[in-house]
């Protein structure tokens, strides 16, 4: 079930973004759907595409409803400002929602952030951990900043993305592992927003369904048969 | 009778060499970092100190902020605390050097910055 996701390609044009995507998907460009996340071109900057595989259904998603431009600004300059300091020149993008976990109405209003460049591996850390504290902090000077609550997510080279797809495919190999035998399957701790994209993957799953058990860190998803 | 290791090069420039960066200005640079990120933190960035010494390429940082407002830079938990040293440390590697920060509110009085003219 190795079905082809939606990927995302940061270029000097939107054009050559597309052509890198569909060279990475294999597919022609009449079997995509194309969404320009950013275009900062005429200013200088980069492009950043979203190309999705037709009839694979992600396409299927409501209006995206993004923060308005200025909480954005001000969500790039903290950020730009803060890897200055630390050494990096990064390119710091607002993006559009990139993950399957679709904002509800409860959430508050949220920027993705999207860095690349030189030595931006080191932002991510051992399993994401400077990347956990560089978004914590960057949520704390933000919000120091503005006046109504605002959440920042912050990804570094598709980390958290790359994260995502595995997490899903775990989930999908489990549930039919737990299909099969019926028997319920626990799986590692996880963060809550990962916990969250398991319980997302597997909730319209026929065979399966997902509970969290567990306090604090030890907190882990465990899959269970449905009757 | 020849020592055996005669023939090798004298000086060997070591494989991680970074003394390219100069140590005193890393200091520097770590101390704008974390001056820049606890001024935005605390109610007057003029308020806090930050003093630095160095070994070799071990820099010691220490932020003296006033006691009330102790709790802005270390936050629940001490999660900022642990969040502005997570940040210095990834500037320090890539600065060459190794960083520590101790947080106080030992903020002393300093005759030539604090005097302003009225």
């Amino acid at each position: 079930m190795a079905e082809k996701r939606a990927v995302e390609i940061q270029a000097r044009s939107v054009d050559e973004a597309v052509k890198l995507a569909l060279e990475q998907l294999g597919l022609p460009r009449e079997r995509v759907h194309v969404e320009v996340l950013v275009d900062n071109v005429p200013y200088g900057g980069e492009a950043l595409v979203r190309v999705t595989p037709l009839g694979s259904g992600e396409v299927s998603r409501g209006p995206i409803k993004r923060p308005d431009p200025q909480t954005e600004a001000i969500v790039k300059q903290v950020v730009r400002e803060l890897l200055q300091a630390m050494g990096f020149s990064c390119t710091v993008l607002a993006v559009d929602n990139p993950s399957i976990i679709e904002l509800g109405p409860e959430d508050p209003p949220t920027v993705f952030i999207d860095i690349h460049g030189p030595h931006s591996g080191m932002l991510i850390g051992r399993r994401g951990e400077h990347l956990a504290q560089l978004q914590y902090l960057v949520n704390v000077l933000v919000n120091r900043r503005l006046s109504s609550w605002t959440r920042v997510i912050i990804d570094v080279e598709g980390y958290r993305s790359r994260r995502e797809e595995s997490l899903i495919a775990l989930a999908h190999r489990v549930a039919r592992q737990v299909a099969r035998t019926k028997q319920p399957v626990t799986l590692e701790p996880m963060p809550a927003n990962e916990r969250r994209v398991i319980h997302v993957a597997l909730r319209e799953n026929p065979d399966v369904e997902t509970r969290s058990s567990g306090e604090g860190d030890q907190r882990r998803v465990t899959v269970y048969p449905r009757r | 009778m020849q020592r055996r290791d005669a023939s090798r090069p004298p000086q060997r420039p070591h494989r991680r060499d970074r003394s390219a960066i100069d140590p005193e200005l890393a200091m520097q640079r770590l101390a704008t970092l974390v001056r820049y990120i606890a001024g935005q933190l605390v109610e007057d960035p003029d308020a806090i100190q930050i003093r630095t010494r160095r070994r070799g390429r071990t820099v010691i940082l220490r932020l003296s902020v006033p006691h009330e407002q102790l709790g802005k830079v270390i936050g629940r938990e001490g999660r900022i605390a642990r969040a502005i040293r997570t940040m210095l440390s990834i500037a320090a590697v890539r600065q060459g050097v190794h960083a520590s920060l101790t947080i106080d509110d030992q903020v002393e009085p300093q005759p030539s910055s604090s005097v302003r003219a009225h």
